[in-house]
């Protein structure tokens, strides 16, 4: 966005993942079902950096941010002057302590390296335990199961994802699953990792030649912290995503801002936002002072069922379903102080658009 | 998650639509040679872009029109109708953009305004007038 918007100047990217900027989405979904090659993962080729000078540094950890010299040190010692910088470090799986979780047959979820690494691993596996029923959790367990594994999802929840679409979607996802094959264990959880196989807390043992950690990831802010940023469950932003150094900007995982209506500051760890957010910042760079106040969306896609979730609904007072949530066409409606905070969406696309461009014009 | 290429092609809009032909919908999926199009009304102007989303090839005739922008109904990337260009992600590269031809009552899209070329920085030639 800085090139298109006519930014002629030194523009580097600085990256410890060793693989170039991918489609992360993909990575538990269809490249981890085996539908898609893995050529279409990366989102841009190196030439395209190449061809508008962005000089991309792959690889490369960065140790150090001087926010008044306005210098960016890596570990190998190289340092990157800036005028203006953006902080997009992501979030990192969390890696519970459970016993016998170290082993090399125990991964989580988060770049392309280790989505290859799962698939190497599946591909030789007969049994897989996926650890989490939220997004992460439930796709990687109906990838597995598309790949022929037989998979065991456990979780500390009652229902999968009842926190962010409410009981009615959290029994149909289960069910999408469950129809599949896949077999739950909610309100449990791991005691330990065997060699082949995982104890869970009631006792109960269940073969796992995989084992997939998707319990959440938290925010990588030590960078931010280090360089005297203002942290507080996430990187702390102004509604132009700038920090309190001037000229320096966070987005995507890391970023907590304030909501346009309630005043209330959140951090947003979904892909269609880091987006969107990087693109704001680009602008706000050069100037364009353009609050981010984009209405959040996302998806998630369960055995062939997409589900489109518009908005954010941090709890509810009401839901209301609107069509057949069975017959995959239905809009759920989650209402708090008298407005719709969000809704969730099968088979409805073109409704979730307007409910998406109706919250919009509620914030300008 | 790929276009449907088996979906019927639509009219062939070299050869003029009318406004009749919408439906009294904004948008209207056609064809100019092999090439998905689509007419987006916003209030009197028509105008024409490509009919797959650049994110993943979804169908453009049925998102939505906001203001002078459309929306993917799979993943809500967000065009200009005025330059193709993707104002919002998760799509990145623009629409193509045909020119409109407004003679009486009938749209018509002539051909192409530019080359297609898969590189960014294009030049957007100015609208033709008639709207």
């Amino acid at each position: 966005m800085l090139r298109r918007r006519g930014y002629q100047g030194a523009l580097a990217i600085l990256s410890d993942d060793p693989d170039l900027p991918c489609d992360r989405p993909n990575l538990s979904k269809d490249f981890l079902a085996g539908k898609v090659p893995e050529k279409w993962i990366p989102l841009k080729s190196r030439k395209f950096y190449e061809r508008r000078d962005i000089d991309l540094q792959l690889g490369t950890r960065v140790e150090w941010i001087d926010t008044d010299g306005r210098i960016v040190r890596t570990a190998d010692g190289r340092e990157f002057p800036f005028d203006r910088l953006l902080l997009a470090t992501g979030a990192e799986p969390v890696r519970l302590p459970i016993p016998g979780a170290d082993q090399d047959h125990v991964r989580t979820l988060r770049s392309f390296a280790d989505s290859r690494a799962i698939i190497a691993r599946a591909e030789q596996a007969k049994t897989a335990v996926v650890l989490g029923s939220g997004f992460i959790g439930l796709e990687v367990a109906a990838a597995l199961c598309k790949r022929g594994l037989k998979v065991h999802v456990i979780s500390r929840d009652e229902r999968p994802l009842e926190k962010v679409l409410g009981p009615e979607l959290g029994d149909f996802i289960r069910q999408l699953h469950e129809e599949k094959g896949e077999v739950f264990h909610m309100k449990n959880s791991i005691a330990c990792v065997g060699a082949g196989e995982v104890t869970l807390d009631d006792g109960s043992r269940i073969p796992a030649d995989l084992v997939i950690l998707g319990v959440g990831v938290k925010p990588r802010v030590s960078l931010a912290e280090g360089a005297g940023l203002k942290v507080d469950h996430g990187v702390i932003v102004d509604e132009h995503l700038e920090t309190g150094a001037p000229g320096i900007f966070a987005a995507g995982d890391i970023a907590r801002w304030p909501d346009a209506i309630s005043g209330e500051t959140q951090r947003i760890e979904h892909w269609v936002v880091a987006e969107r957010q990087g693109q704001t910042v680009a602008e706000n760079m050069l100037g364009a002072r353009q609050p981010y106040r984009d209405v959040l969306f996302c998806w998630s896609a369960h055995h062939g069922v997409s589900i489109r979730y518009v908005g954010h609904a941090q709890g509810w007072d009401a839901l209301e379903i609107d069509g057949d949530i069975a017959a995959r066409d239905c809009l759920v409606r989650y209402r708090k102080d008298g407005r719709t905070a969000a809704i969730a969406a099968i088979g409805r696309d073109r409704q979730a658009l307007e409910c998406e461009a109706e919250m919009e014009s509620g914030r300008r | 998650m790929t276009s449907n290429a088996s979906d019927d092609r639509g009219p062939d809009l070299t050869q003029g639509v009318t406004l009749a032909d919408f439906g009294g919908r904004p948008l209207l999926r056609g064809h100019v040679g092999d090439d998905a199009v689509v007419l987006a009304r916003v209030g009197d102007e028509v105008m024409a872009v490509g009919a797959s989303c650049t994110h993943y090839g979804g169908p453009l005739d049925k998102g939505l029109v906001v203001g002078d922008t459309l929306r993917c109904p799979w993943h809500h990337a967000c065009f200009s109708l005025r330059s193709g260009e993707a104002v919002g992600a998760p799509a990145f590269d623009p629409l193509p953009c045909w020119q409109v031809e407004r003679e009486e009552s009938a749209s018509r899209c002539p051909g192409r305004s530019r080359p297609r070329r898969s590189r960014c920085a294009r030049r957007w030639p100015s609208r033709p007038s008639g709207s």
